[in-house]
C-alpha cells in the first residue's frame, strides 16, 4: 500500500504542477496588467564622450582613432582603455600627415609609420609599444649569450623622468649603471655609430655635391620618415642617404668588429637589444633588408639566420624592466657608470632636431677641407630650436654655400618633399625627424606631458646642447680600455676626432664608403606606394 | 506589435571607407558598459581583427578580411551588428514576445520576458543575437539599435564615433537615396545596396566594392521577410482547428450512426 | 487464481522490482545529479550548445518524441472518430504512451531552455505570430486533454461511479483531442520555415507542416504496432495479426501519399537533383524515405507483411525513419550553415546522458502504470480480449 501511495502522489504531482502552471500565469497576467512587471531595456546606460553626445546634425570635430593592425610590430592597442577622445587621430593626422593622406579604399595596408606619436598623445595608455621585456629576459637569462645593449642619444634625457628626476635630467652614468644590474654583459652607446653615421653619410653628401649625384641628399636616420617617404614619396628614394641608421649600423658592426675584439667566435651568440626613445626602430629592426643574407652581418658570415639587431626596447620599457628587477629603487642617486664605447657629442646631438645637421656640417666641413670647421660651426643656431621647418646655409671654403634644412613632425617634411617634388627646392640636405623636436620626443620616450609639450620637448633639449657645449662624456673603449681624457673636450664635438671611429676605420672597415662600408653601413629602401592611393594635397 | 514604426532610421555603410580602426566596437562596449571579456574563454578580447565574433559581450564588430580585388590581395573591414530588420525573424518566432521595434526601428529586446528557448538565434537569418551560455540565468544578447539614443535624436554610438564618415546615419529614405546616390557616382562600387531587399529590408543597409559574397554576408536570402515566409502557414492555424473539429465531429456522428445502422441489421438478421 | 492481476485490479498493486528496472533507475538518479549540476553551473559549461549551434540533442530528442507521440492522435482519431472499435486495445496504451512521451518533452525542455523560471511568460506576454506559440500552446491544451482521458481509464479501476459521471463529456473530449494536435504536430514543422535560407533546399519547403504533421500521423500506426507486439509478447498475451495488419493498412496507404507529395514537392522546387548527389544531405535524405516510406510499404506488399515479425519490420521502420526525419531536420540539413560560421555541434556526456536518464525515467512510469492501470485490457464488452496469463509465475519471468 505504501508504494500505492507513492503512485497516487506522482499522480497528483503531475496534475498539481499544470496548476501550479496556469497558477503562475494568473499571476503574472496580473502583475503585467497593473504594470508591476519588469520591462528591462538592455540597451544604452552606458557612457560615451561628450564630443558624441549630440544630434547627429552636429557631429563631432574630432571623432573616432587611428586604425592599427593587430599585427603591427611596434605597437599595440586595448581597447578596454580606449575612450575614443580622437587624439591618436590628432597626432596622426594633423601632426605627421599620415591619416587621412591616402584615399580610401585601403589596400594591403593598415597606413602606419610606426613613429608611436599616437602613443605619447593617448591619454589613457591604451595605445602602448609592442613589448620585447619578455624576450629581453630570456636572452640574458641565456648564459649561452653575450647580449649588448645600446643606448641611443636621446634615451639619456628621457630615462630620468620615468624616476621622478625632472624633465630633460641628464641620467646617462645612472642609465649605464642600471643596465649592467639588469645583466647586460656588454653597454655600449649609440653616440658611437651616429659619429659613424656622419662618416658615411657625410662623405656620400661630399660626393653628392662635389660630384654631382641626387641632391638635396634626405637624411636616413629616422626609420619612421623612411617609411613616410617609402608610402608617400617613393620617387624621393633616390635622395634618401642609403646610410644606414646609426642603430642599425652599430647592429651590423658589433656582431662583426666588436666580436671579434671581445672574443666572440659564434657571432650567433651575440644578441643586439637597443634602448630607444622610438617605436619605428622595432618596426626598423624587422625590415628584411637587416635580416639574414640581405643584412649586414648575415652577409658578411653568409649565414641567413643572423639578423643585424634583435630587439628593440623603449624608454618606458627599460624603466619598466628596472622596476621589475630593482623594484622601487632611488634611480638619481645611481652611481654614474661608464659605456664599453663612446661618441661624441656631436653624437649625442642626434638626438634632437637639427643635431644630424649641425653633427653632419662639422664634419662635411672637415671631410672637405681638411680642416676642423670653425667655432661658428660649434653653435649652428638656425638649425636649433623646436620650429618645424629650420633653413640655414653653410659657407664651405671651396664648395661655396651649402644650403641645408631641418623638419621636425611628417607634416612639416611633406611640405618640404612637394617642394622638392615640385623642383622649387634649392637646398643640398634635409635632415627629417619624424618626431616635432626630434628622438628626445620620440614615440618611446615617457609620457611626461600627454599630451606631449613643447617646454618638455625644449628641457630635453636644453639638456643635449649643454652637455654637447661641455663635451665631456667619459667612457672606454671596447676591448681596449683606452680612456678618453687624453682627448681634448673640443676634439669630442666632432664625429670624425672619435678616436674609436679612427680605429674601426683603421682596423675593420677601412674607408667610408668603403666595399665593407657598403654591406654593413648602408642599405636599401622599397617602394610602398602601392599600399597607398596617395591623397593629392 | 505596440509601438508602429514611424521614424525608420537607418546607418549606411560604406565599406570602401573602412579603415578598419575599431572605434565603433569600442563605442559599443562603452555605451553599452559590456567587458571585453570573451564569455566563452574569459580571455580579453579586442572586438576588431581577423578572428573575430559576436557574442553576448560583443554586440558588434569589426571583421578584418583578406580579400582578392583586380587580382590583387585587399584588407576589407566588415562591421557586423543587429541588422534590425524592417520585418525582424527574431521578434516573429519569439513565443513570449520578448522583441518589440521601437518607433525608429530598433528591434530590442527584453530579457524579462525571454523563456531562453533560442529560437530567435537560429532563426535569424545574419546569425545575431548570442547567448549568455556562462550564466545560471542567460539572456539573449544582441544589438539595440541604441534605441534610447535614437529617441533622442541621436545616432547609435558606433556611428557616432565613425572617423572616416564609413557609418552614415539617417531616415532609411535617405540613406537609401545616398546608397543609390554613391553608387551611381562611383563605377568601383557594386550596383547592390545589401540590406534593401534582403528578407523584407533592413534597417542597416551596405554598400561595397568587393562581392557581398567574400565578405560573409548571407546571399541566398529571399526578399520574403522571414515573417511572412512562416505565416504562410500560420495562416491556416485557425481554418485548420475549425475544420478539423468540425470534420471529426462529422465523421464522428456518421461513424456511430452507421455502428448503430449496422448493429440494428445485425439484429434484424438473427 | 487465473488472470488474478487483471482480473481484480482493485485488490493488487504490483511494484515489480527488477535489476533492470534498478538500473534504469539508477541512470535515472545520475542523469538526476548532472541535471543539478546544469542549473547550478549553467547551460554552458555542461553542453555541447553554442552560439553557432543553439539548439541540439535535447531539441532533436523533443521533436522526435512529439513525432512519436504521435500514436495517441492517429489511434484515437481511428477508434474515437471514426469508431473503428477493433483498434481499440491499441489507441488506450497509445493514450498513455503518448501522454508520457508528452510529460518527457516537457521534463527536457525544462532543462533546455535558459529562463525556465519564465516558462509562463507565453501566457501573458503571448508571440502569437511565433510557431512555437502554436506549439506550446497545443501542447499544454493537449496534455489537459490526455490528463481528462486518462482519469476516465483510472477511474476505471477506482473508481466506475466516477467514470460514469464523466461519460457525457467524454466525446467532446475525444473531438479536441484529435483536434489539437494538428496544430503543434504541423507547427514544429513550421518552426523550420523560419530558416528558409539556413536549412537545406531538400527540406526547406512550405510543405513542411504539412508533412510533418502526415508523418506523424501515419507513425502512429507504427508506433502502436510495435508496442503491441512488444508488450503483448513479453505479457504472453494474445497478438492480433490480423488486427495489427488492418492498422498497418491505413500507414502503408498515407505513407505512400507522403511519398508522393514529398517526391511532387522535390521536383517541384528543382531540388531532385541535390537529393541525388550523393552528399550528407542527399543521402541522409534517401535513407530517410527508404525507412519512413519505402521499406514499410513494400514488407505491407508482400505476405511477410502479414506476419507478426514483418508488422514489427513494419513499425520499426516506420519509426525509424520518421526519427530520421526530424534529426535529419534539426542536425543533417542545418549542418551546412552551421560549418559556414565556423562551427560545430556533439552532445556532451551531460545532455546524452540526462536524456537517456529522462528516457528510463518515461519507460519505468509506462511498466508502473500499465501494471496496474486497466490498458491492456478492460475495453468494455471486449471480454475475449481479456488477458491470456496463466499463472503469477509466468507473469512474473514475462516482466523485465
Amino acid at each position: 500500500m505504501e508504494k500505492h501511495k507513492n503512485l497516487e502522489n506522482k499522480g497528483m504531482s503531475r496534475r498539481r504542477f499544470l496548476s501550479v502552471m496556469a497558477g503562475a500565469g494568473v499571476v503574472g497576467a496580473a502583475a503585467t496588467m497593473t504594470g508591476c512587471a519588469p520591462v528591462s531595456d538592455p540597451s544604452g546606460t552606458g557612457w560615451l564622450p561628450n564630443q558624441y553626445r549630440n544630434a547627429s546634425a552636429m557631429p563631432a570635430q574630432v571623432k573616432g582613432r587611428v586604425p592599427l593592425d593587430p599585427e603591427n610590430v611596434s605597437l599595440v592597442r586595448n581597447d578596454e582603455k580606449c575612450i575614443l577622445c580622437g587624439q591618436c587621430i590628432e597626432a596622426c593626422e594633423k601632426v605627421q600627415s599620415v591619416f587621412g593622406y591616402y584615399e580610401l579604399p585601403v589596400h594591403d595596408d593598415f597606413i602606419c609609420v610606426h613613429c608611436g606619436q599616437c602613443s605619447l598623445w593617448c591619454p589613457t595608455g591604451a595605445i602602448a609599444e609592442r613589448s620585447a621585456i619578455e624576450d629581453v629576459w630570456n636572452a640574458i637569462q641565456d648564459p649561452e649569450t653575450t647580449v649588448i645593449v645600446q643606448t641611443s642619444p636621446a634615451t639619456r634625457v628621457g630615462i630620468g623622468e620615468e624616476f621622478g628626476m625632472g624633465a630633460g635630467a641628464w641620467a646617462e652614468g645612472q642609465m649605464v649603471t642600471a643596465l649592467r644590474q639588469l645583466g647586460f654583459d656588454v653597454v655600449v652607446d649609440t653616440n658611437f655609430s651616429a659619429d659613424l653615421t656622419i662618416m658615411e653619410e657625410g662623405s656620400e653628401l661630399v660626393e653628392r655635391v662635389t660630384k654631382g649625384g641626387v641632391l638635396p641628399q634626405l637624411t636616413s636616420c629616422c626609420p619612421g620618415w623612411v617609411k613616410f617617404v617609402e608610402y608617400y614619396y617613393p620617387e624621393l628614394i633616390p635622395n634618401l642617404s642609403s646610410a644606414r641608421s646609426p642603430m642599425m649600423m652599430h647592429g651590423s658592426t658589433l656582431k662583426t668588429y666588436n666580436a671579434k675584439k671581445l672574443g666572440i667566435t659564434d657571432p650567433k651568440k651575440i644578441v643586439n637589444v637597443a634602448i630607444m626613445p622610438c617605436l619605428a626602430k622595432k618596426f626598423e629592426i624587422s625590415r628584411h633588408q637587416f635580416h639574414g643574407l640581405e643584412g649586414g652581418a648575415g652577409k658578411y658570415y653568409e649565414d641567413d639566420t643572423i639578423n643585424d639587431m634583435d630587439y628593440v626596447l623603449s624608454v618606458r620599457e627599460l624603466a619598466n624592466m628596472i622596476r621589475q628587477k630593482l623594484g622601487d629603487v632611488d634611480f638619481a642617486s645611481f652611481e654614474e657608470g661608464q659605456y664599453d664605447q663612446i661618441g661624441s657629442t656631436a653624437g649625442l646631438i642626434f638626438g634632437n632636431t637639427g643635431g644630424v645637421m649641425e653633427a653632419a656640417v662639422r664634419s662635411a666641413y672637415y671631410l672637405i677641407t681638411g680642416n676642423n670647421p670653425p667655432t661658428s660651426l660649434y653653435h649652428l643656431e638656425p638649425v636649433r630650436g623646436l620650429d618645424g621647418i629650420k633653413r640655414a646655409s653653410v659657407d664651405v671654403p671651396g664648395v661655396g654655400p651649402v644650403k641645408v634644412v631641418v623638419a621636425s613632425g611628417l607634416a612639416n617634411a611633406r611640405q618640404l618633399c612637394e617642394e622638392i617634388k615640385s623642383g622649387k627646392a634649392d637646398f643640398h640636405f634635409l635632415e627629417v625627424m619624424a618626431c616635432p623636436g626630434g628622438c628626445i620626443a620620440g614615440g618611446g620616450q615617457p609620457r611626461t606631458a600627454v599630451p606631449p609639450q613643447d617646454w618638455v620637448r625644449q628641457a630635453r633639449t636644453d639638456t643635449m646642447y649643454n652637455r654637447d657645449a661641455v663635451g665631456t662624456i667619459k667612457g672606454t673603449a671596447a676591448g681596449e680600455g683606452a680612456g678618453q681624457d687624453d682627448v681634448k673636450t673640443m676634439d669630442l664635438r666632432l664625429s670624425h676626432a672619435n678616436p674609436q671611429i679612427t680605429e674601426i676605420y683603421n682596423e675593420f672597415l677601412e674607408a667610408p664608403l668603403s666595399h665593407l662600408a657598403h654591406e654593413l653601413c648602408h642599405t636599401t629602401y622599397e617602394d610602398r606606394s602601392g599600399s597607398l592611393t596617395r591623397k593629392e594635397v | 506589435m505596440a509601438n508602429k514604426v514611424t521614424d525608420q532610421k537607418s546607418v549606411l555603410v560604406d565599406l570602401t571607407k573602412c579603415v578598419g580602426c575599431g572605434s565603433c566596437t569600442v563605442a559599443c562596449k562603452l555605451w553599452n558598459s559590456q567587458s571585453f571579456e570573451n564569455p566563452q574563454t574569459g580571455v580579453m578580447e579586442n572586438a576588431h581583427g581577423t578572428d573575430v565574433k559576436l557574442d553576448s559581450n560583443t554586440w558588434t564588430t569589426v571583421e578584418h578580411l583578406k580579400v582578392q580585388k583586380d587580382g590583387q590581395e585587399v584588407w576589407r573591414f566588415v562591421k557586423r551588428q543587429c541588422m534590425h530588420c524592417l520585418e525582424p525573424a527574431c521578434s516573429s518566432v519569439c513565443f513570449a514576445h520578448a522583441f518589440h521595434q521601437t518607433e525608429q526601428g530598433a528591434v530590442q529586446y527584453d530579457p524579462e520576458l525571454c523563456v531562453g528557448c533560442r529560437y530567435c538565434m537560429i532563426a535569424c537569418p545574419f546569425d545575431v543575437p548570442k547567448y549568455e551560455w556562462e550564466k545560471v540565468m542567460p539572456s539573449v544578447m544582441k544589438c539595440q539599435f541604441c534605441s534610447s539614443k535614437l529617441a533622442d535624436g541621436e545616432s547609435p554610438a558606433c556611428a557616432s564615433v565613425c572617423p572616416t564618415n564609413a557609418l552614415m546615419f539617417g531616415s532609411r529614405e535617405e540613406m537609401l537615396a545616398l546608397a543609390h546616390k554613391t553608387i551611381e557616382s562611383d563605377n568601383k562600387y557594386i550596383n547592390h545596396v545589401y540590406g534593401e531587399k534582403e528578407v523584407g529590408g533592413t534597417s542597416w543597409l551596405y554598400i561595397s566594392d568587393v562581392d557581398f559574397g567574400e565578405l560573409g554576408f548571407p546571399t541566398n536570402l529571399p526578399e520574403k521577410s522571414i515573417p511572412k515566409n512562416v505565416h504562410g502557414f500560420t495562416q491556416f492555424t485557425l481554418p485548420i482547428f475549425a475544420v478539423g473539429a468540425l470534420a471529426w465531429t462529422g465523421a464522428s456522428i456518421y461513424a456511430k450512426r452507421r455502428h448503430a445502422v449496422a448493429h440494428e441489421e445485425h439484429k434484424n438478421e438473427k | 487464481m487465473k488472470n488474478w492481476t487483471f482480473k481484480t485490479p482493485k485488490e493488487r498493486w504490483n511494484f515489480r522490482v527488477t535489476p533492470v528496472r534498478l538500473g534504469m533507475l539508477a541512470v535515472f538518479v545520475f542523469s538526476l545529479v548532472l541535471i543539478f549540476a546544469r542549473y547550478y553551473a549553467g547551460l554552458g559549461e555542461w553542453t555541447g550548445l553554442n552560439d553557432e549551434m543553439p539548439w541540439g540533442l535535447w531539441i532533436g530528442a523533443d521533436m522526435n518524441v512529439i513525432a512519436l507521440a504521435g500514436a495517441g492522435f492517429s489511434t484515437a482519431i481511428i477508434t474515437h472518430i471514426f469508431h473503428v472499435e477493433k483498434y481499440e486495445p491499441v489507441s488506450r496504451r497509445c493514450l498513455l504512451l503518448s501522454f508520457i512521451g508528452y510529460v518527457l518533452v516537457l521534463l527536457i525542455l525544462i532543462i533546455e531552455i535558459g529562463r525556465w523560471d519564465n516558462f509562463w511568460r507565453p501566457f501573458v506576454s503571448p508571440g502569437i505570430h511565433s510557431p512555437m506559440f502554436e506549439v506550446y500552446m497545443c501542447i499544454v491544451a493537449y496534455m489537459v486533454l490526455q490528463v481528462i482521458e486518462l482519469v476516465e481509464v483510472g477511474a476505471e479501476k477506482v473508481s466506475p461511479k466516477f467514470k460514469k459521471k464523466m461519460h457525457p463529456i467524454m466525446q467532446v473530449v475525444f473531438i479536441a483531442a484529435c483536434t489539437v494536435p494538428l496544430g503543434h504536430q504541423a507547427s514544429l514543422g513550421s518552426l523550420y520555415l523560419a530558416m528558409p535560407a539556413k536549412l537545406d533546399p531538400i527540406w526547406a519547403s512550405q510543405m513542411m507542416p504539412w508533412l510533418f504533421l502526415l508523418s506523424a500521423f501515419f507513425v502512429g500506426p507504427c508506433v502502436a504496432i510495435v508496442e503491441y507486439i512488444w508488450t503483448n509478447s513479453r505479457y504472453k498475451m494474445k497478438i492480433d495479426t490480423e488486427m495489427l495488419y488492418g492498422l498497418s493498412r491505413i500507414s502503408a496507404v498515407l505513407m505512400a501519399v507522403y511519398f508522393v507529395l514529398k517526391g511532387a514537392d522535390l521536383v517541384m522546387r528543382g531540388q531532385l537533383g541535390n537529393v541525388f548527389a550523393f552528399n550528407l544531405e542527399g543521402n541522409m535524405f534517401i535513407l530517410e524515405m527508404v525507412l519512413l516510406c519505402v521499406v514499410p510499404i513494400i514488407i505491407h506488399l508482400i505476405p511477410f507483411g502479414k506476419t507478426q515479425g514483418g508488422l514489427l519490420v513494419f513499425g520499426l521502420s516506420g519509426m525509424c525513419g520518421l526519427v530520421l526525419t526530424r534529426l535529419n531536420v534539426v542536425f543533417t540539413g542545418m549542418s551546412a550553415h552551421i560549418g559556414s560560421l565556423g562551427g560545430g555541434y556533439f552532445p556532451s556526456f551531460m545532455e546524452i546522458v540526462s536524456t537517456i536518464g529522462l528516457f528510463c525515467l518515461a519507460f519505468l512510469a509506462y511498466l508502473y502504470i500499465t501494471e496496474n492501470f486497466p490498458f491492456f485490457y478492460g475495453v468494455p464488452g471486449d471480454s475475449d480480449k481479456k488477458v491470456d496469463v496463466e499463472t503469477e509465475n509466468e507473469f512474473n519471468q514475462a516482466i523485465m
